[in-house]
């Protein structure tokens, strides 16, 4: 049970599925399109690609699951990293102090949640566009992102949100850009 | 190209307009480099949609503009912030913070802007030599040897971006599968439609680019903790006698080296200026008295040396061949197709005036972040100190509205976004988007001309020597990889028995 939930918080196991559930969408479509042109003519040959594009695929994707369970791979570049790093260290230098390859990463709730609430902000932000207009959609879309995801006090959010949003259809309306202006003024006018 | 051809070039770049373009792309390109996390890619996918107003020249003028600007943006902060990051960013780290801590920031930072400026300088003269010479032997290639081309770019960007080449191959076709969405070029017949009219018009290019690009990058920097900017005086801008004259010879080295790996698919700036920085450490050593590790100027100069000859060599295939090196490339390419251009050996030929102005401006836009950049070091400084919690919705929203403009199409929007979430996850495992982006991009035409070399000669592949040597260079490619994960295998198995026999 563990292990299962702990494959199912791995990002690896997630995008493993991502990439052999878009090979078998190949795979069925192209044999799809060779049994529907009877195995002959240019649309069977559309129909070998994407099939023969969805095999390729699930076999890497197998290979690439077999790889991580031996070893970690490494770039070109971080294995010359690594000798560099060692040669300083070895120099005394602490090269820790001056370079992280990478960054911490913030708790998984935390993360989960901020991934979350922008996720929900910006389908609200696509629902908004077309009826209140892009200046007004962006606005409230980078006061509500600055409040809760940001965790600023509620009037920076609505200062900085105003002020993005009407600079955004500013510049946007002065470089000739057509932005939606909203259809429910329209309706209301 | 001729030299009037070049002048006529000149003319048409040298108008108050184009010159006050090249400058907003410098400037824009430079803002956006300097924001921790983000590059110069997502600077090209940010501001992209908004060059699609402009005319063809214009638009190449403002994403080489940006495209300068991000890469001298993303060296400034290297500098004098010190914000960790990528591994390429460690010949920074190593070198330029010593440097900052004595004071000497800001020769630091003029090295790296006259050693980028004269790569860029030096690489743009190139590319007009070596790109006619390479377009000539490009025009007699038909699709067989097209898509061996093809199928060299591909591996050689899955093996060398990605740390295993597998799942940079898976990348790429799972590229060349997104590419082939809506209906089939050749026989009209619908792939992975499922019937919807939507997904019959396929997915394009600008909101899959920004979703990875620009809405990716911001959504890795969420889940980061944010790091510490602290930033350091930056000094005298002046270089001593001594400094100037050690970085001679490594920008004249990083030039050339950068410049002629940046011709390789896969070679992307970041790689050979990471690749040089470790060849002069080894060199300095060598002739003993090495000051790397301990804020050497060689160390900046000569990576950002190869950094924008990498970037400039990336044009050639480009142009000539209508192969991107990398996923910066394959930005313009997509580009230089909304524009109605085709990258391959016409542009050289047909569109030479094109190629000139286009080539004129990359000289024009180096020239002003020179100028520019240097005074405005201070300002640039203060961005970088701009909260992500400002920056990022910003971004988000322009990334949103650019994936909007170029079909007016709220299923784009919905690509953008999902394609955001979707190079986080990859980012998480571990898996290249470079690649992805490549066979996105190259994924028609490797479908394409494959197929039609099928229909000329079922044995193409033994009947054409050019076909035969891209091949071989792919094979040569995967070979290498294979070697270098067998090593990497066999010494992680040493160092753990090592470490169980230790117990």
């Amino acid at each position: 049970m563990t292990r299962l939930s702990a494959l199912a918080r791995s990002p690896e196991m997630w995008a493993y599925a991502l990439l052999s559930a878009a090979a078998l969408i190949a795979l069925a479509n192209g044999l799809l399109l060779i049994v529907q042109a009877a195995g002959s003519g240019p649309e069977s040959a559309a129909g070998w690609f994407v099939g023969l594009a969805g095999f390729v695929l699930l076999g890497l994707v197998a290979l690439a699951v077999r790889q991580d369970r031996r070893f970690v791979a490494e770039s070109v570049v971080t294995s010359i990293a690594q000798v560099i790093v060692a040669e300083e260290e070895a120099a005394g230098r602490d090269v820790g102090e001056r370079f992280q390859t990478e960054l911490p990463p913030v708790p998984p709730r935390e993360a989960a949640r901020a991934l979350l609430i922008t996720g929900a902000f910006v389908v609200a932000w696509m629902v908004l566009l077309p009826w209140i207009g892009f200046g007004l959609a962006t606005a409230l879309f980078c006061a509500a992102y600055i409040v809760v995801v940001a965790k600023r006090k509620w009037w920076v959010g609505a200062i900085a949100g105003v002020a993005i949003g009407g600079a955004l259809a500013l510049l946007f309306s002065i470089v000739g850009v057509l932005v939606p202006t909203g259809a429910l003024w329209y309706l209301i006018a | 190209m001729t030299p009037d051809v070049i002048l006529a070039g000149f003319g048409e770049i040298l108008t108050l307009e184009r010159l006050a373009i090249a400058f907003l792309g410098c400037f824009a390109g430079t803002f956006f480099g300097v924001l921790p996390g983000l590059g110069p890619v997502t600077a090209i996918a940010v501001l992209f949609p908004i060059t699609t107003y402009l005319d063809p020249v214009s638009g190449i003028l403002m994403l080489a503009a940006v495209y300068y600007g991000g890469m001298y943006g993303g060296s400034t902060t290297a500098i004098l912030l010190n914000i960790p990051g990528e591994v390429s960013s460690l010949p920074a780290a190593l070198e330029g913070y010593p440097l900052t801590k004595r004071g000497r920031a800001g020769a630091a930072l003029a090295t790296a802007a006259v050693s980028s400026f004269v790569a860029g300088v030096v690489g743009t003269i190139g590319v007009m030599i070596i790109g006619p010479t390479i377009a000539r032997v490009a025009l007699a290639f038909g699709p067989p040897e097209q898509f061996g081309l093809i199928l060299f770019a591909l591996t050689a960007i899955s093996g060398l971006v990605a740390g295993s080449l597998v799942k940079g191959l898976a990348m790429a076709v799972l590229g060349i599968l997104l590419s082939i969405v809506g209906y089939d070029a050749i026989s009209g017949a619908q792939v992975m439609t499922f019937g919807s009219w939507t997904l019959a018009q396929g997915f394009s290019v600008v909101p899959v680019m920004i979703g990875l690009f620009g809405i990716g990058e911001i959504l890795k920097t969420l889940v980061q903790r944010n790091a510490d900017v602290v930033v350091a005086p930056v000094g005298s801008l002046l270089p001593t006698r001594e400094e100037r004259r050690a970085a001679v010879g490594p920008t004249a080295r990083g030039t050339l080296q950068g410049f002629f790996l940046g011709l390789i698919p896969g070679m992307l700036p970041s790689i050979t200026s990471f690749l040089n920085y470790s060849w002069e450490r080894r060199r300095a050593e060598r002739r003993g008295d090495s000051q790397f590790g301990k804020g050497a100027i060689q160390g900046i100069a000569g990576p950002e040396a190869a950094n924008n000859g990498a970037a400039m060599g990336g044009f050639v295939p480009l142009f000539s061949l209508g192969i991107p090196t990398g996923p910066s490339m394959a930005l313009i390419l997509a580009a230089l197709l909304v524009y109605g251009l085709v990258p391959g050996p016409m542009l050289f030929t047909q569109e030479a005036e094109f190629t000139a102005g286009v080539l004129a401006s990359f000289l024009i836009a180096n020239v002003i972040l020179l100028v520019l950049n240097l005074p405005l070091v201070g300002l640039w400084a203060k961005i970088a100190r701009v909260p992500f919690s400002i920056m990022g919705p910003i971004v988000i929203v322009c990334c949103l509205v650019g994936s909007l403009l170029e079909r007016n199409s709220m299923f784009d929007v919905g690509v953008c976004a999902a394609f955001g979430f979707i190079a986080l996850l990859l980012d998480r495992a571990k898996l290249p988007l470079a690649p992805l982006v490549m066979g996105f991009i190259l994924g028609p035409s490797f479908q394409e001309t494959m197929r039609q070399s099928f229909t000329m000669s079922p044995t193409f592949f033994v009947e054409r020597p050019i076909f035969i040597a891209f091949a071989l260079a792919a094979a040569a490619t995967v070979a290498f990889a294979v070697v270098r994960a067998v090593r990497t295998a066999r010494m992680q198995r040493a160092s753990r028995d090592g470490a169980l026999v230790r117990h």
